[in-house]
């Protein structure tokens, strides 16, 4: 009969170490020779600014383990309202970093799959991983979406910050048209602003943190009006007029600073 | 309002959408950009809205193809930081709007 047992290695003072059952001790005594073999990896998660709850860890390991499955997948990394919102969060932002390129079909079936094991809305973006380095020096809105994550395996979001013209204006296009028109959608406002601050931290070379990025939008309109745009709710015409001279300002001082870089 | 009149709005709106879509999928942000999309969906929502109170007969529907392609052009050709592959892509976008508007 094979003697064996299944147990975690522990931190010791000096070496980690492995304990012999108490109800063991007599089949495994002192002198006797074993085998150590390693069995399962410990699940280490790397966070960037995130305090998870217990739920939330546990179930981001469930999430990682159930991926770990699919060859391709080479890093999984959670960003987005899950990580920084208590409770309401539209669905669950995952970033696959692959060894090929894929296409769409493939985020959806992992997408499908996801949905099956969990019954939770995922949303599934999958990329190589020197596509999304680069995106994060280009993109302020990819590096506000990188301003908390939560991954698999070490991430670094590169210091470099590449002002590209053309990205930032086709950013802007969407806050230009609110100034004159109004599609009485007010999310659209909500987008636009965060499009804003954002953009604006990224030219001036700061950090694109997601956080401090909508206190400083309340800071601008208020808390409340923060979180009916934010719910698509409709909002009277004093509060539009507000929130476009907001935009108007931002505009009008992005645009500057764009102008006075080369 | 009067049949050009509708006409008129639901290709500027439509015009309008179809130029955040052109850029979302020629930009650098494509793929974050297909999850907030929402430049384009709230204005096709809306043209919607607009086309329920309309009865557009085929001669309506061929002027809209043409207005529509017509403004659309003029917005992209304004906007020169978008990709210029943007005028390779534009009919394929326009006709599938109008076929999920049911105006083909």
């Amino acid at each position: 009969m094979e003697l064996k047992f299944v147990h975690k290695v522990s931190k010791g003072g000096v070496f980690n170490q492995i304990y012999i059952p108490k109800s063991r001790q007599g089949e495994f005594e002192a002198g006797d020779t074993v085998e150590v073999r390693l069995i399962g990896k410990k699940e280490k998660l790397f966070t960037h600014k995130v305090k998870l709850t217990n739920f939330k860890e546990k179930l981001i390991k469930d999430i990682f383990n159930f991926l770990g499955k699919f060859n391709n997948i080479e890093q999984i990394v959670i960003v987005g309202s899950f990580l920084i919102e208590k409770t309401i969060y539209n669905d669950i932002d995952i970033i696959l970093l692959t060894k090929n390129e894929e296409d769409e079909k493939f985020d959806n079936r992992i997408h499908e799959k996801l949905t099956e094991e969990f019954n939770l809305k995922f949303h599934v973006i999958s990329g190589k991983k020197s596509g999304l380095i680069k995106n994060l020096k280009f993109s302020p809105m990819m590096r506000s979406m990188f301003s908390h994550f939560v991954s698999n395996k070490k991430f670094e979001i590169p210091a470099e910050r590449i002002i590209d013209k053309n990205n930032i204006l086709l950013i802007l296009m969407s806050p230009e048209d609110l100034i004159s028109y109004d599609l009485k959608y007010s999310r659209l406002y909500y987008d636009s602003l965060r499009k804003l601050f954002v953009t604006e931290k990224f030219i001036n070379n700061e950090e694109e943190d997601i956080i401090k990025i909508y206190e400083d939008i309340k800071k601008e309109i208020g808390e409340k009006l923060f979180e009916e745009i934010k719910k698509n709710e409709y909002i009277s015409k004093k509060d539009t007029e507000k929130i476009r001279y907001v935009i108007s300002t931002k505009l009008k001082k992005i645009k500057g600073s764009l102008n006075g870089k080369k | 309002m009067g049949k050009n009149s509708d006409i008129d709005q639901i290709t500027t709106i439509l015009s309008t959408a179809l130029r955040h879509k052109i850029g979302a999928i020629l930009g650098m942000d494509k793929k974050y950009f297909r999850k907030y999309e929402i430049e384009f969906s709230a204005r096709r929502d809306l043209a919607k809205k607009i086309l329920k109170e309309c009865n557009f007969n085929s001669y309506d529907k061929n002027k809209i193809t043409i207005l529509l392609k017509r403004k659309l052009e003029r917005e992209l050709e304004r906007r020169d930081y978008i990709n210029q592959k943007k005028f390779e892509i534009m009919d394929e976008e326009i006709e599938k709007v109008l076929k999920e508007l049911e105006l083909n």
